[in-house]
């Protein structure tokens, strides 16, 4: 899974470069001067590594361990030393998104006080003992810190929810 | 223009002694004081806690300072910033768990003194080490001011370019996990520099239509993104929402003060390690890790009856922890006077300068040297003010390590959010730094190092500019100049040099 994930996250930088490059080539030559040899180096780079990744998962198959062992094998240790696993990323990327999602939808004081009794009830399977009082005094930290304090008018959300 | 003011009321040939009473002056204000006091205490909390640090600490903390006077923002920052490794050897000595990475080596000894019922004084070794050390860092850095000032005054435009070219090739040193990596990080953080209206030519670069990437994209927003969000990912995804450690242990005060006098008793050691720790940190990219190492094993080397080394030997914390704070000073060097970070959090820092009008470079020896003297005595004040509050408050710091990541990630992810979204003043930026910690999680998790990134996100505009003025004022014979060949020279050297180490310790 890590060399496949490997593999993957070359690829993209392989084809975030030749968009720089591609995209460079249009402007007059003093603006794309260093954008298009940090493309043009990074194609060259990226390139090199996604040949690695792919070569190091080739030889890794041609040991005789197949990809599922491997991931198998990899995940079980990744569980032992407490690594990430992908499920648990994928599940806190959902999270970080939700937040994201949030606030851009309700704003911030909203958000806030949505996401984080949620990500502590569903996510850290805090009691709501904990939650609650915790929840209120972080908000109002924030709300004295940014509203009170340095006067900052904080995004209302794309349904203007700004009462503060 | 308020800011602007402020700084230029130091002149170019102002007496060395004025800007040191100037920088003095604006230390010991009223607000000065409490927000030293105020970041003191964050950066305990950063640096107790594992899996914080001290870059995150710098990257949420920077909006909380956008708007403010320079000299009070960039105090809170350095203060702040110096007391995180002071506080993150406190879980490593308490549970083997580090607070921030260059204290690992402060586990070695400090561990067993603890399992032996000696923590308070390895404790107090450590705090006063860490104190003596940023003091000791900061003298140093002071010392060194009116030697470079002459060097700063022969700097034109082709000689800033070649600095920044040769700032650059130290990106091969802060690679040590993989040179190419390393290299694609600095050109991705190149490629991140150069959206937004090029200044020479008004050209969109990589806007895409959108008004609110003509400015370009913020440091802070891509620091709190791959920084900031791509640590609440990965301490999200280790999936382990228990305590770090169950372990509660108890400190005497007795034993703190017995740590505090081994320093004391040991001057020669101490006082050697934290020189060496400033001039490795005076060398941009080999970081704290090598500091504290190197100094580790020079205490093993020339000092007597080593046998204990590792199982529990006082001065292998002292060792460690003077050089870990003097490293700090010696990185300021680097980022002030020649606008190369001399590790990433001090690469975030001078992206808090730029954040405040300042740029970091020669010129600040001749136009901005109160805030040089600002920046190295609040370096000393705070190193003297965290070890003092962090001794009657390191066995509850330690408590920290029991505090559970789902308190934690919503804490940061909100900082962070609300941190990107004042400093882009754009809805937009909250998506921006959603990416951004999707990539800066990307490479985190397959070993592409992050500071090369930062280090070409700052650089490359400065490169980028300087080379258009020395081109336009001098031609393509800027590179004849006697300054800008030895430059060229020593980023030759550097590149080879550090290619063949790199190279040749894996053969």
């Amino acid at each position: 899974m890590r060399v496949r994930g490997e593999i993957v996250f070359s690829f993209v930088l392989l084809v975030l470069f030749g968009v720089v490059s591609f995209l460079s080539f249009e402007w007059p030559e003093i603006a794309r001067r260093f954008p298009l040899a940090s493309g043009m180096g990074g194609i060259v780079i990226s390139g090199i590594l996604l040949a690695l990744a792919i070569r190091r998962g080739t030889r890794e198959k041609a040991e005789g361990q197949s990809s599922e062992v491997a991931d198998k094998v990899e995940e079980q240790e990744e569980k032992q030393e407490e690594k990430a696993t992908p499920k648990n990323e994928i599940t806190i990327i959902a999270w970080v998104l939700l937040f994201i999602v949030l606030v851009l939808v309700f704003g911030f004081w909203v958000g806030i006080m949505g996401f984080v009794p949620i990500f502590m009830v569903l996510f850290g399977r805090e009691t709501l003992k904990v939650v609650v009082p915790y929840t209120v005094i972080f908000w109002l930290v924030i709300y004295v810190v940014f509203h009170v304090a340095l006067g900052t008018s904080l995004f209302g959300g794309v349904w203007g929810w700004a009462f503060l | 223009m308020e800011r602007n003011q402020t700084l230029s009321s130091t002149p170019g040939g102002k007496l060395m002694v004025e800007a040191m009473q100037s920088g003095l002056q604006h230390l010991m204000s009223v607000e000065m004081i409490g927000l030293l006091f105020v970041a003191v205490l964050i950066g305990s909390f950063f640096g107790a806690t594992p899996g914080l640090g001290g870059n995150l600490a710098l990257a949420v903390m920077i909006p909380f300072v956008f708007g403010m006077d320079p000299y009070l923002g960039l105090g809170f920052l350095l203060s702040l910033h110096a007391v995180v490794h002071t506080a993150g050897s406190i879980p490593g000595i308490l549970f083997a768990i580090p607070g921030t990475g260059p204290t690992v080596a402060t586990i070695l000894d400090g561990h067993p003194m603890a399992q032996q019922g000696r923590a308070g004084e390895a404790m107090g070794a450590q705090l006063c080490a860490s104190a003596l050390g940023g003091v000791v860092g900061a003298l140093v850095l002071a010392a060194l001011i009116p030697v470079l000032l002459p060097i700063s005054m022969a700097m034109g435009s082709g000689e800033l370019f070649m600095l920044i070219v040769f700032g650059l090739t130290f990106i091969i040193v802060i690679s040590r996990e993989s040179i190419p990596k390393g290299i694609i990080g600095a050109l991705l953080g190149l490629v991140l520099a150069s959206v937004g209206l090029d200044p020479h030519t008004s050209v969109g670069r990589f806007t895409f239509g959108q008004l609110w990437l003509w400015d370009g994209i913020h440091i802070v927003v891509l620091v709190l993104g791959i920084f900031g969000f791509a640590e609440v990912i990965t301490l999200g995804a280790r999936g382990r929402l228990g305590r770090i450690s169950e372990v509660d242990v108890k400190i005497g005060y007795g034993q703190l003060w017995d740590g505090t006098k081994a320093v004391f008793t040991n001057w020669w050691l101490s006082l050697r390690t934290a020189v060496i720790g400033t001039f490795v940190g005076i060398i941009p990219g080999l970081g704290g890790d090598a500091a504290t190492w190197i100094c580790y094993g020079h205490a093993a080397q020339t000092e007597k009856n080593t046998e204990n080394f590792g199982k529990g030997d006082i001065r292998g914390v002292i060792a460690v922890e003077t050089a870990n704070n003097a490293k700090e000073g010696g990185a300021l060097l680097p980022t002030v006077v020649f606008g190369i970070p001399g590790s990433s959090a001090m690469a975030i820092l001078m992206g808090a300068l730029i954040m405040f009008g300042i740029t970091p470079g020669p010129r600040m020896l001749t136009e901005g040297q109160d805030m040089i003297w600002f920046l190295v005595f609040t370096l000393v004040i705070a190193n003297i003010v965290g070890a003092a509050i962090l001794y009657p408050i390191s066995g509850y710091l330690g408590r920290l390590a029991q505090m559970r990541s789902s308190l934690l990630i919503p804490v940061i992810l909100v900082l962070a959010g609300v941190g990107s979204f004042m400093i882009g003043a754009a809805w937009q930026s909250l998506v921006l730094v959603f990416v951004f910690g999707l990539l800066g999680y990307g490479m985190k998790k397959w070993d592409y190092p992050r500071a090369p990134l930062i280090l070409g996100f700052i650089l490359g505009p400065m490169a980028e500019d300087y080379l258009y003025k020395a081109l336009i004022t001098m031609g393509p014979d800027f590179l004849k100049r006697p300054l800008v060949l030895i430059l060229l020279l020593l980023a030759v050297l550097s590149l080879g040099f550090s290619l063949w180490s790199e190279y040749g310790k894996r053969d």
